[in-house]
């Protein structure tokens, strides 16, 4: 349905996406996973027709819409980063605007402005001044405007970025709905690990402007099948101990928390003994010490060496 | 869809109060402010001059002429030859028709006295001048006029001197009246027949023309004026701030994602620039002609500047919003509100007439869409017609015209502007 190509973008010196390819197949929520400068929101705004690649072609439907975007433009509904929206228009005037924008007329804009808001919950909020919302709120209306015209494809650029968890668990649920419903097509950025994990079909990894990985959940987790990834937790560290496992010839990666360091470690290798004894020797009060299961930002600290947040 | 975006721009333009003061109530309470403090300033015209004159008669006039003519008749002068014997009453002449005339009656309070308040006069600073005729003075300019041989007599004019302009303007007037009769005098004793009108005519050198003049303009006309045209260039800051916020906000592109065309969006921020200019013009001259009844006669070609200014204000707003999006930068927009706004209303004469302190700075102020609008309805004001404007409206709407250019060619034709 919608395919990126061989894609890559120069700003001036910096290359901010190498050689990317992706395809998105009608109905499924692709996940673009990647800490912050990873090239998603470059990848995004190739996507959504904003910028032009410097090499590579992007495809909707089998045609090159790098030079004519109007067919992807109308079949997408793009959410940005950004709350972007007018502050001192209230809910039902900005989805009006935006609504006539995409050529929405009449009855039509009308019902579908009501659906709208019945949908993201803000009906009885819609005369109401958008700056006077919470943060939450205007998330949900950010991505209400972006449903307006019923997309094919919903490009969703870390929607769910500064709120409290409640209004992010709305807006997950309501992505997972309208995927469900309407046989809607999601393409959702995050560098929230959890909520790509929640969401996707498929995932493409990105980091520094490659492409690291991609797959279904399963797949990118198989990349750990020949490895454990053990969690040490503890009330404090010490940088001997820390120095010690990161030069541990069995330990591939160490992930250092406040109070949980992360290992992966080869399948065949039993290091328990080992990191006990390395405890009592550097006078660290271990709390808990276990082998867990894979998670993708285990999958990108292997690939990376670093976690998704760092 | 241009429609859609500049509604939405009206919209937002309302629901921001403080936009609405800079724009509208700034203005009003400059012009109230300036117009009343610098009101001396603007309205010290040409001085006023006020005398007042003593005068005073030693002896009728009438009794004098009535003797001249009794022993010209005696010696057989044929009546005739007197003419209109009222022509003879010099001095009548003088006080009524010169003193108290037309001319000089509003700056002249002249006070015909008696001989014993003359010490009192000479002692009242209030008096400019005191003219005194003497005994037989009428009898003896007739006698040297008819070109008998008698000495030609004199008047006295008693002048205040600390009255300066005043006393001098007195002497100069009876100056003028002294040569006139001594002219007369000499044509009589010569034998010589010159008509005096015909005479003091030729003796002018070169053409007496008539100046049209404009009508003087008030301190709230020029002012109502100056803050119109000062504060019409906020708008241009104003939509380009608003359209600054869609670019950082990422509502542009979101209009751009929404397969609106690069080039509506660009002429409906000129639209919207050219449209607010417009009414704010019209809110601003109708507070001053409500309250100040500063009043254009020629409605149509107030419009007309109104119009012309506003395009060259909707060719500024373009031009700061392409470069905004051009440099991905609200920098401009507030160097320009902050700076160039103010050395605009300077150079254009927003905040006194520079351009009364020379030619070439006023030149230099009409290079300016503020000063060449300022200029335009000040001419207006003082009576002109549009031909006499026509210049000023083509260079407005020239100066918009050359800003939308540039900023069709600055504004980003591709790409995102974040």
């Amino acid at each position: 349905m919608l395919e990126l190509v061989d894609i890559s973008k120069h700003f001036k010196k910096i290359e901010a996406v190498k050689a990317l390819n992706m395809f998105i197949e009608q109905g499924e929520i692709v996940g673009l996973l990647g800490p912050n400068g990873a090239g998603k929101s470059t990848a995004i705004s190739i996507l959504s027709t904003l910028i032009e690649p410097t090499q590579g072609d992007v495809r909707f439907l089998k045609k090159s819409v790098i030079k004519k975007p109007s067919p992807l433009r109308k079949a997408i509904g793009v959410v940005p980063q950004e709350i972007a929206l007018y502050p001192q228009l209230s809910a039902e005037e900005n989805l009006l605007f935006f609504g006539r924008i995409y050529r929405l007329k009449g009855s039509t804009l009308k019902q579908r402005v009501n659906e709208i808001l019945e949908q993201i919950g803000l009906t009885e909020k819609r005369k109401a001044l958008v700056e006077s919302f919470s943060g939450g709120m205007k998330r949900r209306l950010n991505i209400g405007v972006a449903m307006l015209h019923s997309p094919q494809i919903l490009i969703m650029d870390e929607p769910t970025v500064g709120i409290d968890p409640q209004s992010r668990s709305y807006i997950l649920e309501t992505v997972k709905r309208l995927n469900k419903e309407n046989q809607m097509t999601v393409v959702y950025t995050s560098h929230y690990m959890e909520e790509v994990d929640y969401l996707c079909d498929r995932i493409y990894i990105m980091d520094q402007g490659n492409l690291i990985a991609s797959g279904t959940k399963e797949e990118i987790k198989q990349i750990l099948s020949s490895e454990n990834t053990i969690s040490i937790q503890a009330d404090h560290w010490s940088e001997a101990f820390i120095a010690r496992l990161k030069d541990h010839e069995s330990v591939t990666n160490v992930h250092v928390e406040e109070k949980e360091i992360t290992l992966i470690t080869p399948k065949e290798v039993n290091l328990f003994s080992e990191i006990i004894s390395m405890t009592d020797k550097y006078d660290i009060s271990l709390r808990s010490l276990h082998v867990k299961s894979p998670t993708l930002e285990d999958v990108f600290l292997h690939l990376t060496g670093r976690a998704l947040r760092d | 869809m241009i429609f859609q975006l500049v509604k939405k721009q009206l919209l937002l333009l309302w629901r921001n109060p403080v936009q609405i003061f800079l724009l509208l109530g700034l203005p009003i309470i400059l012009i109230l402010i300036l117009s009343f403090a610098l009101a001396g300033f603007m309205e010290s015209g040409s001085p006023k001059l006020e005398l007042k004159v003593a005068w005073l008669e030693h002896e009728d006039e009438a009794d004098q002429v009535e003797r001249f003519i009794n022993e010209m008749e005696a010696i057989g002068a044929p009546a005739e030859a007197f003419g209109d014997s009222e022509d003879l009453h010099m001095i009548t002449m003088l006080r009524e028709d010169i003193f108290q005339g037309e001319d000089l009656q509003e700056m002249i309070e002249l006070e015909v006295i008696q001989e014993d308040e003359k010490a009192d006069v000479l002692a009242d600073d209030s008096f400019s001048g005191l003219i005194e005729v003497p005994e037989n003075f009428t009898y003896d300019m007739l006698q040297a006029i008819s070109g008998q041989d008698t000495a030609k007599p004199d008047l006295t004019l008693h002048v205040n001197q600390e009255d300066g302009i005043y006393s001098s303007v007195l002497s100069q007037i009876l100056e003028q009246f002294d040569e006139n009769l001594t002219t007369q005098a000499f044509l009589q004793q010569n034998d010589l027949d010159v008509d005096m009108n015909e005479m003091q005519a030729a003796s002018n050198v070169g053409e007496q023309t008539q100046i049209e003049q404009l009508d003087p303009i008030s301190s709230r006309d020029y002012y109502t004026v100056a803050m119109a045209v000062f504060t019409g260039l906020y708008v241009a800051s104003t939509i380009g701030f608003f359209a600054t916020r869609e670019r950082q906000d990422q509502v542009f592109d979101r209009i751009i994602v929404g397969d609106m065309p690069r080039w509506m969006y660009f002429f409906s921020i000129l639209i919207s620039g050219m449209i607010i200019a417009f009414i704010q013009l019209l809110i601003i001259f109708g507070f001053s002609y409500v309250v100040f009844q500063v009043t254009f006669q020629d409605v149509l070609a107030f419009l007309l500047t109104t119009f012309s200014y506003a395009v060259a204000v909707g060719g500024i707003t373009v031009l700061l919003t392409a470069i905004s999006y051009r440099f991905k930068s609200d920098a401009i927009v507030g160097f320009f509100s902050g700076v160039v706004t103010s050395i605009l209303a300077f150079i254009g004469g927003s905040f006194f007439p520079i351009g009364e302190l020379s030619e070439m700075i006023q030149r230099i102020g009409n290079m300016t869409p503020n000063g060449s609008g300022l200029s335009a309805y000040i001419q207006l004001l003082r009576g002109s017609g549009i031909e006499e404007i026509s210049n000023y409206l083509i260079y407005m709407i020239g100066f918009g015209a050359l800003m939308i250019i540039v900023a069709a060619i600055s504004f980003p034709k591709r790409g995102s502007t974040r």
